[in-house]
């Protein structure tokens, strides 16, 4: 039979078919994703091998094998640094946990131990719990330290999730607490005294209101006003501010829901803005190496091993 | 005596000299310069900038020391040092002369790297938290030179016999370090002496840190 009079008699033959039951499919897709729910679930709540380590003042901390030495460690790291900022606060009422994870390890083609984990959990840790689960290299698991800083970190991120949307829009980082004190504050005072525009410069001698509008707080209306500082350094001016309010200062901060960036720092600081700008700055200047390239003690050291080589030059000096 | 002998060792470096002067005039002024045309509107870059350049600083003082040293004892290499052995004085006095009298060289050079960070800083339109530094700079050179020259000075008024002594040793330790290192992996000999050396109160600690003419 000749192709087209096959087609022919096929387009004859055809009827209506019967209309797909989307239901079918679009069930079996909501099945598959509960699946895969309760398989991400398990992985984040539990790896089979972690123990409860520690409780402290509504938080726990479990880990498996390798890690259980440092874990009550770091749980009194990780708690005494978010108390300095966030108080007894919480990212949600339903709690939070976070586990760092590391891979398998392997040596000359032998894998030596499995995946390992150190989990911070914020009772109650519910299945409504906010969780993260970051994987990280061993050399963060290795120290307590690290570790800490690492959860810190995380816990910076879910704690600004739950912010207030103007100081979220304003701040325009992810975590407050990504890097350590020490770093941050030294990057803010790099940013601080090295800012060429006019209200950075104004800034740094001392008047409020331009750093108030290098910080993005409130604008000055001066168009010669130049740019704004990096997000470093709003995240170093909020920190400051938790800091100054003591215990409930997220809490009274968190209560400016609708309120501009300025109040809600105010807020949090327990201070007008322009004073706490100032405390701020002040503090920031502070941390300025207070030598230059030479010290005392360095030319002290150079002249004395100046003088023995001399006198070792004097000795060893021979003619034949 | 000092002042002969200051003559003499003009007389045979004078050239070395006006063109290691010239180099630490022109190592400020181009550190800033360009890093300032480049990276004048981001100063964070431009003090990175610095940061790197300050390399050249002790490098330079290296330089100079090991140059010194060897033109000064040169031309009593070259007679055998007969001149010297003529001399009615005792011979570390000798050496003493020239050490003092090579210092005096020195002065040229840290006076010219000093010029040129003054020059390097002035009219520069810097924010008023960044401060300068270009003394505390060259006192710093002058510091390195004096240290970097004795020990230049050191192994050029040595004998070769006291020179082939010290190769041996040193050959010797490295052999020692290799032995050590075949039979325990993780003891580094070299290493833990670079380390007692670069590291306080070693002699090379305070050439390192920071030779910033612009810092924070």
């Amino acid at each position: 039979m000749s192709r087209p009079v096959l087609g022919i008699l096929l387009l004859a033959l055809a009827g209506p078919a019967a209309a797909q039951n989307a239901a079918a499919w679009r069930d079996s897709a909501y099945r598959l994703s509960t699946e895969r729910q309760r398989v991400w679930d398990s992985l984040m709540q539990d790896f089979s091998e972690a123990e409860e380590i520690a409780r402290r003042a509504g938080l726990v901390v479990s880990a498996t094998t390798e890690y259980r030495a440092i874990a009550e460690d770091v749980l009194g790291r990780f708690d005494s640094a978010r108390r300095r900022w966030f108080g007894p606060a919480l990212p949600a009422a339903a709690g939070f946990r976070i586990t760092l994870r590391s891979g398998e390890s392997w040596s000359f083609g032998r894998r030596t131990s499995g995946p390992q984990s150190l989990s911070i959990a914020g009772i109650p840790d519910t299945d409504e719990t906010f969780r993260l689960a970051p994987f990280v290299p061993d050399e963060t698991l290795g120290s307590a330290e690290k570790a800490a800083q690492r959860l810190l970190g995380e816990y910076g991120a879910l704690m600004m999730a739950s912010a207030p949307a103007a100081i979220r829009g304003w701040l325009r980082a992810g975590s407050l607490t990504e890097f350590s004190v020490d770093s941050r504050r030294e990057g803010a005072m790099y940013s601080l005294v090295t800012g060429v525009g006019k209200a950075q410069r104004d800034c740094v001698r001392g008047d409020s209101q331009s750093c108030a509008h290098a910080l993005g707080i409130r604008r000055s209306g001066d168009p010669d006003a130049g740019g704004e500082y990096y997000p470093l350094v709003r995240a170093d001016l909020l920190l400051a501010a938790l800091e100054q309010g003591g215990e409930w200062a997220w809490t009274r901060l968190m209560a400016v829901e609708s309120g501009t960036v300025e109040q809600a720092l105010a807020a949090a600081a327990g201070m007008p803005a322009d004073s706490l700008l100032l405390r701020w700055r002040d503090g920031l200047l502070a941390l300025q190496p207070d030598r230059g390239p030479l010290d005392l003690s360095a030319a002290g050291l150079i002249l004395g091993w100046s003088a023995l080589i001399l006198a070792a030059g004097l000795g060893i000096a021979r003619w034949v | 005596m000092l002042k002969a002998m200051i003559r003499l060792q003009w007389k045979g470096c004078w050239h070395l000299v006006v063109a290691l002067a010239v180099a630490a005039l022109a190592l400020p002024i181009v550190s800033v310069r360009t890093g300032w045309r480049s990276s004048g509107e981001q100063l964070p870059r431009f003090l990175i900038e610095l940061q790197l350049w300050g390399l050249f600083y002790p490098a330079l003082a290296a330089l100079v020391a090991v140059t010194l040293a060897a033109a000064i004892w040169a031309s009593d290499r070259r007679g055998h040092h007969i001149y010297a052995l003529l001399l009615p004085i005792p011979r570390w006095r000798y050496v003493l002369l020239r050490y003092l009298a090579g210092l005096v060289l020195l002065l040229p050079l840290v006076l010219a790297l000093w010029l040129g960070a003054v020059i390097a800083t002035s009219s520069l339109d810097m924010p008023p938290g960044l401060r300068q530094f270009p003394h505390a700079l060259a006192v710093k050179f002058g510091l390195a030179l004096l240290l970097l020259f004795g020990l230049a000075f050191a192994v050029a008024a040595a004998s070769r016999r006291a020179l082939g002594i010290g190769m041996k040793l040193v050959g010797l330790f490295i052999a020692v370090h290799i032995a050590v290192i075949l039979l325990s992996p993780r003891t580094n000999l070299i290493w833990t002496v670079m380390t007692a050396l670069s590291t306080w109160p070693g002699p090379l600690a305070p050439l390192g840190g920071r030779w910033m003419l612009i810092d924070v």
